[in-house]
């Protein structure tokens, strides 16, 4: 049997057989552990250890110091003690928690006895790696004198060299077995003062050449002297190694003389002093050397141990697949390399090795299993644990005996409770029940070397290993009080930087313990089954109580359940580091704690305040934890708190953790990460275990909204209750048969071992509480990792708990924060459910604002969750057809299953709440409806005015739903800027709306032509007020695929015979007067009782005379006498139709303007109304330009008419009306219509005569006009084309859409007409009508529905009517009224103004006849009009000059003074004439004078002409000037003067009056023309010639 | 003599913004009753998914900062309790494909082997479970290589779902999105589920 040692440290042997060793240790032990070494594997790279923990031990008495107490000396303070001071073999207590101890358990208890142990060599074992052997060993040598040396000293080194010569040393047969304990050792010769060793130097010069092994520094150092001891041991005991030279294994220190107490102080003081005496310098340095020796010679026994080791390794490893390889000595064998790599500090190669071990672990059982031939290899793994079987057949007397209390049983149970395991903390001394998962709670080594161990054992072991191992690594509390639990001298070496934590570590230990749990869990089950079959084996007598028992399942679970979650416990504990910064409160809103500072809170059972309370008093209150929990509730539980145990996390640590963790660690959210996985694994297990008690954690209670696709599947729901219930039931009835006991309704706690988990599952309020603090926990911790969904998880949990146990404030609370959270991430079945449970909290608590709200989105949730479930029936063609009506929605909702059960209700209970409601509460409509669309076409009523729309609307509520109003609006898209449109339909009757598919009919009285969509759509119930608004941004994107109104277009027409109202522009229109506007108003089939019609202008600057409206046509009275803009009409009867007239004014001149008449009026069937917008063109069609030519009696005015517009127009009459001074005469009529082409204007030509007697003043009426009456070809051929169309369409019974037929022709056919066939039209008298037949017909009559009282489509009835009356009809005539109708005609009649010219001058110059002309042979004078006179002929001449005031009309009196009227005026005339045309004589210059009251006068002048050369001559020309009177100057001019000068272009013909002439034919003529050789001129008589 | 292995409880698949786009549950067997029934309500579930998603996004966290764990298994993320755990895979593209086991949801009969304790096994399930069901019940655990198959099969079958052009992934994609509603990939998905057993090497 071995000691127990620990794994961790190395072990040195010293001999003392002088007892020199207390007065050794002192200078030795400050120097441990020893730093900073360096291995070099020769397999891997140099190898660094830091700390190098050595553990000193006697090997003569083995254990000298633990008798001893543990009492730590200083080196100071040690001298004069009588025990040596420090403790060199510390196997108390307080240090076993890491020890291994491969012994019985009752030794466990007794560990302090010195075991003991033969003198010499001891056997060794077969399989290497199982004891525990030095590394070094150390021969502490006390030689006073070199004369002791030589007598008695170097036999007795000898003796023990022989004795102890480490098999590498001193032979080379030795099996390689034995460098599995290799080791070196050392010789180290204690000087002790006043000796003569002391008096000697340590190496004398001389001899320090000749010593092989000694190190030339030290030899340089010491001179004087003989040899000395020292160099004497070297000589005698350095033999020289075989490869690496020799090896130094002689060192010396010498005590300092102080340092020796004083009774063993020699007294004699040897004779020959040599006065040598050490520095302290010197003493250093022997230290140092002595240190170094350690180092070197430790590293070396090590280095030999590894080779070996490793060696052994692979071969063992390669024999794997003979038969009878044992995995159990394997893995002894490959531990001990592991163990070895621990002791030296390798901690990380320690633990390499035992993951492979595991791994090998999992492949030998796999193997065993897979094959099952455990024997192949010798060995099998137990399929049961003895432990186990007793634990869970004690379980199973105490469930079904009954009789036994289970705290007694565990009592019974002595598994882990009564070893004196330490805790981590010291100061937790004895409270551990269950450090389960520790490699020294059993002799877990003797069991595997003996082949004796169960699968269960193995993990747990390996495990155990693992987590020490990490958390060494991970410089855990645990694991650093281990280390440090031996000497305590070595706690100040400690480095500050190894304090602290190595997070990362501490996370890898959870997340080992993590997958370590399922797995151990299971395996714990089979082996706990396999137990209470009998065993693979067959050799035990137990009878398979599995399969007889009932409650043995559950016992089964119960352990289970009870060791997972001691183990995650144990590993909470030993994980927990001030490092990690849990926030205390900031999880738990103020609310919460106020239930809770009643309740205890069971904190203690958490860690790190695990305290005995639980182990003494395990139905007390548990304290709460003063550290963890500084919450309200840790006063409740201050009287108790002395039990707590608050070493590991008091309270100031824990408020200095808070600081401390506000900087990251490496790892620290690795580490709470995991630590709150392991709280949670905790807790779920708790669940479990809950759950078969009927304490639910209220999941079972959760409504599920959302169906699932479980549903779709033959399964029926097996509710958790059910479960719980046939649970129960089994366990009462065993325990009926078993015991009388009324509790036994209550499933058993038998083999719950974990005392948290027993005193939670005692009671239901127990169980709740650690359930909370558990999730409170992790979610504490889950919130330092920032695992956002896992806190949100676990607050959901405590969520429903809190529902549950309805506590519905706190639920509330927690709900507030998570539902909105997993509903932004798209877990909708989950947020339905909490929304659903939200919202009754919230109803309990009648907080109504808030359940508004929550029931709204509960509402529109599960509105969203039905609408997905539509849609996937509908994808799978379980909803054939959404054009379904009302009878079918009924069926198609029984078709679906209904989950929904969960929301039922909750609209009523919303609609009630909200009563109370001042405001309305708005929900947006698409929350609640889906697939919202018009449902066919807009229906007409018969005989009135009004039209109903059809809503069609999937209703995704779980309830019916009154409606109390509902309206829509439609706007018009062909709006114009300015106007919006916009129509109202109204719903008539209050409706229920039903889950499916519902139609709401709204009904408009408003009904005005164009296409509209829908705009805006509210539902109103109650309070609530569903509302639907078309977002104008969407309506380009064509992607968004909303279900809500996809084509929300709708055409409204008025069907004829509705009441009509119409602005136009007046078709007579006289341009000297203020234009007008015509109302017409036909009622149609309405009898209407009072009519408002409202006019407004909607163009700018126009203004609207309507208090200047008159009738046209028989006149109506009005109602209320008219108003600006407003006419008020009483009773009307049927088919009235009245044309109101009045003028508007422009300020500026537009071609359109634009007006907006409101009709509303009132029938029997109600209040209709209307409007048109309409635009009037008002530009006038055609242009007249006029030109007057004034003449001594009479003007003349040529009137040029011209279109223009490129259409042609006809003119059918003109008319020049005479006014009171004039009188206008024409010629004769054209007896055709006058066409007026765009370049072809017509002219007329008129002749005005002034009235003769009538004298012009300021009143009297002067101005002609014009009237004309004509028409354009364009607006006869629309008119046409429409009379024709609504004549067709009436005989095909579709009346009602004239109107619409009407729109259309004038909409289109102007468009498509070009100039040249409105030319060709005009000209041919007919045009074709083929341009109104284009391509989309159909579509320009889209979306009017039906024809009435039929089944046909209107527009294609339109379509179709249009072609085929385009067919029979390929041209129409136009329209050219009869005579008599031409007064119906469009006329213009045009102001015409006769200018007034003040005085009207005639000049005539006439020549006196008769003329004698050359021409004639007797020269008679011609009668001809161009007289023929010869050259240089006399004519004599009378130039008349003939003025008038006729046409000045220009108002007497009107400008001017009445006496400037009449004043006379001086002109002057002048006759001129080009100089070589004309000789004139006579007055060719005068001055008249025209009097103020003559009206006319002539004068005649008379004149001589003499014409001057040949040709047509045309007459002097006449100006006449007014003259400036010098007398009258400022008189001035009365305006421009008209002359008529008659002879204007008038000639008289000259010619040559030669008889006879001579020529010469040469060109001797000047220029080269014929030369005149003789002319003779003619003579006439009476002729006079100049 | 019966003894329980794996089967797998739950089978989540979670799109990019960490929405669910599809829940599959698998009924485990209870031996208290004797019948198959889902471990836990679907809302549970849900809540276990959820809360996986912490883990995937350290795992992406650290894989982006150490340019590691490409391959997209993510292992073991969560062991709910003694019975449950949840394997996680991440694609590319930021799918994440959780399974549940439950360490006990099957229970085979082993006494048709002849008595051979958990030595040999037949599934009742699937016939096919090869002797590594029993392994894990005899201690060797659950590895998570394992449960490679299970992630390639309802990677294959999310990518048959990609390849049908009639599916919309943005539809999928966008935060809050829909839920895969192909009816196919369900089945896929159940017959993973539920043909799954320990050493299973194709599915």
């Amino acid at each position: 049997m071995e000691q127990p040692f620990s794994t961790s440290k190395v072990t040195v042997e010293y001999y003392d057989p002088h007892d020199v060793y207390k007065l050794l240790g002192p200078g030795i032990l400050p120097r441990l552990p020893l730093r900073n070494l360096h291995w070099q594997s020769h397999a891997g790279p140099l190898r660094s250890i830091d700390v190098l923990y050595v553990e000193l031990v006697n090997a003569s008495s083995n254990a000298p110091a633990s008798i001893a107490s543990p009492s730590l000396l200083r080196r100071s303070t040690g001298a004069g003690l009588s025990d040596d001071g420090f403790q060199t073999q510390p196997i108390g207590g307080s240090k076993s928690a890491s020890s291994d101890q491969i012994d019985t358990p009752t030794s466990i208890h007794t560990p302090t006895g010195p075991a003991s142990q033969q003198p010499g060599r001891e056997r060794r074992h077969q399989i290497p790696g199982l004891r525990r052997t030095p590394y070094l060993k150390v021969l502490l040598v006390r030689c006073d004198d070199n004369d002791t040396y030589k007598s008695t000293t170097r036999a007795e080194i000898r003796e023990w060299i022989k004795e102890h010569t480490p098999p590498s040393q001193s032979t080379r047969k030795v099996s390689t077995q034995e460098n599995h304990d290799a080791f070196e050792w050392l010789i180290v010769h204690v000087v002790v003062p006043n000796t003569a060793a002391a008096n000697q130097p340590r190496l004398n010069g001389k001899n320090a050449d000749g010593a092989p092994g000694e190190k030339s520094s030290s030899s340089s150092r010491w001179r004087t002297g003989s040899s000395t001891l020292l160099e004497k041991l070297r000589a005698d005991f350095n033999v020289a190694g075989k490869g690496s030279g020799p090896v130094d294994r002689v060192a010396q220190i010498r005590i300092g003389i102080n340092d020796v107490p004083y009774d063993l102080l020699p007294r004699v003081v040897p004779a020959t002093p040599t006065g040598y005496s050490e520095s302290e310098k010197d003493a250093e340095h022997a230290w140092d050397e002595l240190i170094a020796k350690f180092k070197s010679l430790i590293l070396a026994s090590f280095d030999m141990r590894v080779t070996q080791y490793e060696e052994d390794i692979r071969e063992k490893d390669a024999q794997r697949r003979l038969p009878g390889w044992n995995f159990c000595t394997f893995f002894i064998l490959k531990e001990g390399l592991a163990r070895g790599f621990e002791s030296v500090g390798l901690v990380e190669d320690a633990l390499v090795g035992y993951d492979e071990l595991s791994v090998g672990l999992d492949s030998v059982i796999h193997e065993q299993v897979a094959l099952g031939e455990p024997e192949r290899h010798g060995s099998s793994l137990l399929s049961h644990t003895e432990e186990l079987k007793q634990k869970v057949a004690r379980a199973l007397a105490s469930a079904t005996g009954g009789g036994a209390a289970p705290v007694e049983d565990e009592e019974a149970v002595d598994l882990q409770g009564e070893s004196k395991i330490k805790d981590v903390a010291p100061s937790l001394d004895s409270t551990l029940d269950e450090f389960l998962i520790s490699s020294t709670r059993k002799p877990y080594r003797d069991m595997i070397v003996a082949n004796n161990v169960s699968v269960f054992d193995f993990r747990c072991y390996i495990f155990a290993r693992q987590i020490a191992l990490l958390l060494r690594l991970g410089n855990s509390l645990s694991a650093k009080t281990e280390l440090v639990t031996g000497p305590q001298q070595q706690v100040p070496a400690l480095k500050p930087s190894e304090e602290t934590e190595v997070l990362s570590m501490l996370a890898e230990v959870c997340r080992r313990t993590l997958q370590f749990i399922p797995a151990i869990s299971q395996i714990m089950r089979s082996d706990l089954v396999a137990s209470l079959g009998g065993g693979r084996g067959g050799d035990n007598g137990t009878q398979s109580t599995l399969s007889l028992n009932p409650v043995a399942p559950e016992v089964v679970d119960n352990l289970v359940s009870s060791f997972a979650f001691s183990v995650a416990q144990q590993i909470l504990a030993q994980t927990s580091t001030q490092a990690l910064p849990i926030p205390a409160s900031s999880l738990i809103s103020p609310k919460i704690d106020e239930p809770k500072s009643s309740i205890p809170e069971p904190k203690t059972m958490m860690h790190p305040a695990r305290s005995s309370s639980l182990h003494i008093r395990p139905s007390s209150r548990p304290p709460p934890s003063p550290g963890v929990f500084p919450g309200p509730g840790a006063g409740s539980g201050a009287g108790v708190s002395e039990t707590s145990a608050p070493a590991p996390a008091p309270p100031a640590a824990a408020a200095a953790a808070a600081p401390r963790g506000q900087f990251l660690k490496s790892g620290l959210e690795e580490l709470a990460a995991r630590r709150a996985e392991l709280y949670a694994l905790s807790r779920s297990i708790l669940e479990e275990c809950g759950k078969k008690r009927g304490w639910g954690n209220g999941w079972a209670s959760v409504p599920d909204v959302e169906e699932s696709d479980i549903e779709e599947m033959d399964m029926e729901d097996i509710s958790l209750d059910d479960d719980d219930e046939s649970t129960t039931t089994t366990s009462t009835t065993t325990t009926t048969t078993a015991t009388t006991k009324p509790q036994a309704v209550e499933p058993s706690l038998a083999g719950v071992e974990s005392r948290f988990l027993r005193v939670a599952l005692d009671n239901k309020d127990d169980f709740y509480r650690l359930f909370e603090t558990l999730t409170d926990k992790a979610i504490r911790h889950y919130t330092v990792a920032d695992h956002h969904h896992a806190v949100q998880a676990c607050l959901t949990e405590l969520a429903i708990l809190k529902y549950h146990l309805g506590d519905y404030g706190s639920a509330a609370s927690y709900f507030h924060r998570t539902t909105p959270f997993f509903g932004e991430n798209g877990w909708s079945a989950l947020e339905l459910s909490m929304l659903v449970m939200y919202s009754r909290c919230l109803q309990e608590l009648q907080r109504k604002d808030d359940y508004v709200r929550v029931a709204l989105k509960l509402l529109s949730k599960a509105a969203v969750a039905q609408k997905d479930r539509l849609s996937r029936k509908k994808l799978r063609g379980f909803v054939p057809s959404s054009h379904r009506q009302e009878g079918q929605s009924r069926e198609q909702q029984q078709q679906l299953p209904n989950p929904d059960d969960a929301v039922r209700g909750v609209l009523d209970k919303l609609i009630d709440v909200t009563k109370a409601f001042s405001h309305e509460v708005p929900i947006p409509l698409a929350q609640f409806f889906s697939d919202v669309r018009l449902e066919g076409h807009p229906e007409y009523d018969l005989r009135r005015d009004g039209f109903t729309l059809a809503v069609s609307m999937q209703s995704l509520l779980a309830d019916d739903m009154e409606i109390d109003q509902g309206r829509m609006r439609l706007v018009s898209t062909t709006a114009t800027a300015g106007a919006t449109k916009e129509l109202w339909l109204e719903c008539a009757t209050a409706q229920v709306l039903r889950p499916g598919r519902n139609t709401i009919r709204l009904y408009s009285k408003t009904c005005v032509a164009g296409r509209y969509e829908v705009d805006r759509v509210s539902l109103i119930s109650n309070k609530i007020h569903m509302h639907y608004e078309r977002d104008i941004d969407s309506e380009s994107g064509v992607g968004v695929t909303s279900d809500l109104f996809p084509l929300p277009h709708v055409t409204i027409y008025r069907p004829a015979g509705c009441l009509d109202c119409q602005l136009v522009a007046t078709k007579d229109i006289q341009l000297d007067r203020s234009n007008t506007l015509d109302l017409k108003l036909h009622t149609g089939w309405n009898r209407v009782k009072s009519c408002d019609i409202r006019v407004r202008p909607n163009t700018g600057g126009l203004r609207l005379l309507t208090m200047d409206a008159q009738f046209i046509g028989p006149a109506f009275e009005f109602a209320q006498p008219p108003e600006a803009g407003l006419f008020r009409f009483g009773s009307l009867s049927a088919e009235t139709a009245l044309q109101l007239r009045f003028p508007y004014s422009t300020e500026q001149d537009v071609a359109t303007i634009s007006a907006r008449v409101e009709v509303t009026y009132t029938t029997d069937d109600g209040t209709y109304s209307s409007w048109a917008g309409p635009s009037i063109p008002i530009s006038l069609a055609l242009g007249v330009n006029v030109q007057d030519i004034f003449k001594h009696g009479a003007v003349f005015s040529r009137f040029s008419i011209s279109t223009v517009s490129p259409s042609p127009l006809l003119l059918f009459k003109s008319e020049l009306r005479e006014s009171e001074v004039f009188q206008s005469h024409f010629g004769s009529a054209p007896d055709k219509t006058i066409m007026v082409f765009p370049k072809q204007p017509a002219s007329l030509l008129y002749k005005v005569v002034r009235k003769p007697g009538v004298t012009v003043n300021s009143k009297t009426a002067k101005t002609l006009y014009l009237k004309l009456h004509y028409s354009v070809v364009l607006d006869e051929m629309v008119v046409a084309t429409e009379k024709s169309l609504k004549e067709a369409a009436v005989s095909a019974d579709l009346a009602p859409f004239t109107n619409v037929l009407a729109t259309h022709v004038r909409k289109h056919l102007p468009a498509r007409l070009t100039a040249y066939d409105l030319e060709r039209a005009a000209l041919l008298g007919q045009f074709p009508t083929t341009a109104l037949v284009g391509t989309h017909l159909e579509a320009s009559f889209a979306g009017l529905g039906k024809v009435p009282g039929s089944e046909r489509d209107a527009s294609a009835a339109l379509a179709a009517l249009i072609r085929d009356w385009q067919r029979r009809n390929p041209t129409l005539p136009l329209l050219h009224p009869p005579a008599a109708d031409v007064e119906e005609t469009p006329s213009i009649l045009i102001p015409v103004d006769v200018p007034s010219v003040p005085v009207h001058w005639t000049v005539d110059i006439q020549l006196q006849k008769p003329l004698f002309s050359p021409l004639l042979p007797d020269g008679a004078a011609t009668s001809s009009a161009t007289p023929v006179v010869g050259i240089n002929q006399l004519l004599s001449a009378s130039l008349t000059v003939q003025w008038t005031r006729t046409w000045h009309t220009a108002a007497q009196g009107q400008a001017q003074a009445p006496e400037s009227t009449a004043t006379r005026q001086e002109f002057s005339y002048e006759v001129t004439t080009p100089a070589d045309t004309w000789l004139l004589g006579g007055r060719k210059r005068g001055r008249m004078t025209v009097p103020a009251e003559e009206d006319t006068c002539t004068m005649e002048i008379p004149l001589l002409m003499a014409p001057l050369r040949e040709g047509w001559l045309p007459y002097p020309s006449v100006e006449i000037r007014e003259a400036k009177s010098d007398e009258q100057g400022t008189a001035g001019s009365q305006g421009p003067i008209e002359l008529d000068y008659r002879n204007l272009g008038e000639t008289v013909r000259v010619v040559a009056d030669r008889e006879r002439v001579t020529l010469s034919l040469d060109s001797s003529g000047p220029g080269g023309g014929p030369l005149v050789l003789e002319s003779e001129r003619r003579v006439v008589d009476g002729r006079v010639v100049v | 003599m019966a003894t329980d292995i794996p089967s797998i409880a739950c089978i989540g698949i979670i799109g990019r913004n960490n929405n669910p786009l599809h829940v599959s549950i698998f009924p485990s067997y209870n031996p208290y009753t004797n019948t198959l029934a889902p471990l836990r309500t679907p809302l549970q579930f849900s809540l276990l998914l959820s809360s996986t998603l912490d883990v995937f996004e350290l795992r992406a966290r650290h894989a982006a900062g150490t340019g590691t764990g490409l391959s997209g298994d993510m292992g073991l993320l969560h062991a709910v309790d003694e019975r449950l755990a949840a394997y996680g895979f991440e694609t590319n593209t930021g799918i994440k494909m959780v399974v549940l086991v439950d360490m006990r949801g099957r229970r085979v009969d082993a006494s048709v082997l002849g008595g051979k304790g958990g030595a040999g096994s037949s599934s009742a399930a699937s016939g096919s479970a090869p002797a590594s069901a029993s392994a894990v019940n005899s201690g060797v655990g659950l590895r998570e290589a394992e449960l490679k198959v299970v992630f390639r099969a309802i990677q294959n079958a999310y990518i048959r779902l990609l390849q049908n052009p009639f599916f919309e992934p943005d539809e999928v994609m966008e935060k809050g999105g829909k839920k895969i509603t192909s009816r196919k990939f369900e089945t896929e998905i159940r017959r993973i589920g539920e043909s799954w057993t320990p050493g299973v090497t194709s599915l």
